[in-house]
């Protein structure tokens, strides 16, 4: 039952003030900018941005310092934001193959067109926590500034003669590895679909589809979705991919401008993509082969690229006639409860005044307590028991 | 590879797309250096989102991928063309020069007169330039794992 509740806005404005001051921690600290968030927690911007479904780093950002750094907020933040904004157009599909690639790996093949691309990970590192970057002197670099500036002009001058890095670019626009392999991994041609789902404007409804499902993961909680992702890995679901290829870089988006009708680039942004084969014999229409599960996620953001991948794959059990008989297989359960605003939600309203609610419930148990020391003070010849008192039957007692 | 492009070899799509991407710095520095024009605004710069989309495997199922904040406005300038600019994020300053430009290369098309072309020749090499530059950083960090082994197991590891 819904109440409502009036009163306690001088009580309110004061938790508001406390909350400004916890915000800004000691005054003697030197206040973070918007700026600094953006370029040096952009991980932590990323993940705002995918989860928050709004792709921009000032905005992701500022929800990060307003939420004091809590990123489930800062997405509800973003998400709230995202619907005051008029929706000018829909994008034409990002084309990842078109990427300015900063990291890519193919683990099928050692060698692939276009090479193994470390880029910037966290995976070839010792976890060690570097305590060199808690010295105030770590952010001096007048001794190092030279240097990197130098070699950035001779790379600038010498990029008309250089070919490599524009051959390598081309090999990265081609499918590779297992990928390549035409005849044993799944197409990825265009489905015949007449329309492309939105979820933002219509629920989705079960069964659901493959772009409602995507749309969802997209925006979907990043533990949520690894959390479940392993539980299909560990054997609450058979799924056990390769990764044919993952890369994250920057990609340009494409608009048909209105007035014009003229598709035009409007600008580039980070994207990761993940695709994972995963070998698939149950569809006895078709010979063993590898189907493909596919993420793509804003920033750069791998862990939920993978977990968006390979939960694609082990949502289309219906499609490849697979039995579902696990969560992580199983849409309705994943895609109801994949969305951290929503969840936070419910989970977090039971800090609201619930005095009705409860008062109606200490009532029935009122009168059920009254009922139960009736029944004990004199044994009932009812034959009409109810499940309770069958269980205390049952209790010997 | 040496950029050598006049005004004639872009396209209206082509030269968008550039000054959408060129950095805002970038036409800051050119909007400083040319005879401004004058100009009524149609729309003013407003803010509002474009829904992305991506493919399954990249040619497969169509899907929605969530939005971006986009930026856009729409002015004629005194001779009569109308520049318009759709950019991403919320720079209003990046979406009324994008359009400034895009009426003036209109302009300079019509006339043949040829003063914006070397811009816009300027802003691709400066965003190529920085393309160019992140490729090279991430071929800095190709790597070539090797096998122990190798021969009768070359094929996985």
């Amino acid at each position: 039952m819904i109440t409502s509740i009036k009163g306690g806005e001088a009580a309110i404005a004061a938790s508001h003030r406390l909350l400004a001051k916890r915000r800004r921690g000691n005054p003697a600290i030197a206040d973070l900018g918007i700026d600094q968030i953006r370029e040096q927690l952009s991980l932590a911007v990323d993940r705002v941005m995918s989860e928050g479904s709004l792709y921009d780093p000032d905005l992701a950002a500022l929800a990060i310092k307003q939420s004091e750094g809590d990123l489930t907020e800062a997405v509800y933040l973003l998400r709230a934001f995202r619907t005051t904004l008029t929706r000018f157009a829909y994008a034409e599909p990002v084309d990842p193959a078109a990427m300015v690639v900063r990291r890519r790996i193919a683990t099928t093949h050692k060698d692939v067109p276009g090479g193994q691309l470390l880029g910037p990970t966290y995976d070839y590192t010792q976890r060690i926590l570097d305590i060199a970057l808690l010295r105030a002197s770590s952010d001096d670099l007048s001794d190092l500034a030279g240097e990197g500036e130098s070699r950035c002009e001779r790379e600038a001058e010498d990029d008309a003669a250089e070919r490599g890095p524009h051959s390598a670019a081309h090999a990265l626009t081609k499918d590779c590895g297992v990928l390549a392999l035409a005849d044993i991994v799944e197409d990825a041609r265009p489905d015949g679909q007449s329309k492309v789902a939105d979820i933002t404007r219509d629920p989705v409804e079960f069964p659901s589809t493959r772009d409602q499902r995507l749309q969802s993961l997209a925006r979907g909680d990043e533990g949520f979705l690894m959390g479940l992702c392993y539980s299909t890995m560990r054997g609450y679901g058979r799924n056990h991919p390769f990764v044919a290829e993952l890369r994250s870089g920057d990609v340009g988006i494409v608009l048909t401008i209105p007035e014009l009708n003229i598709p035009v680039g409007i600008g580039t942004i980070c994207l990761t993509e993940c695709q994972t084969v995963h070998l698939t014999t149950s569809d006895g229409a078709l010979p063993p082969r590898y189907t493909r599960g596919y993420g793509l996620v804003f920033g750069h953001s791998e862990r939920k690229a993978l977990s968006m991948a390979i939960l694609d794959r082990s949502l289309r059990s219906a499609e490849l006639d697979e039995t579902a008989t696990y969560p992580g297989q199983d849409d309705e359960f994943v895609l109801s409860h994949c969305d951290s605003v929503a969840a936070s939600g419910l989970v977090q309203h039971l800090k609201l005044p619930h005095y009705v609610d409860f008062q109606a419930e200490m009532q029935l148990l009122g009168q059920m307590r009254a009922d139960y020391a009736e029944r004990h003070a004199n044994p009932s010849p009812k034959p009409t028991p109810g499940p309770d008192m069958i269980t205390e039957a049952l209790g010997g007692d | 590879m040496k950029i050598s492009v006049t005004q004639n070899q872009y396209s209206r799509q082509n030269w968008m797309t550039l000054l959408a991407k060129a950095p805002v710095a970038e036409l800051d520095r050119h909007w400083a250096a040319i005879a401004r024009p004058k100009f009524q605004w149609i729309r003013r710069p407003e803010h509002g989102a474009a829904m992305l989309r991506g493919a399954v495997g990249r040619t497969g199922t169509v899907f929605n991928l969530g939005e971006a904040t986009v930026t856009r406005c729409t002015l004629q300038i005194e001779t009569g063309e109308i520049g318009i600019a759709y950019v991403l994020g919320r720079n209003k300053r990046h979406a009324a020069l994008a359009a400034v430009f895009d009426g003036l290369m209109q302009r300079d098309q019509a006339t043949g007169a040829g003063a914006i072309g070397p811009i816009l020749a300027a802003i691709d090499r400066c965003v190529r330039q920085a393309e160019r530059a992140t490729r090279r950083e991430a071929q800095r960090s190709k790597v070539d794992f090797f096998m122990l082994g190798q021969g009768e197991m070359a094929h996985d590891g």
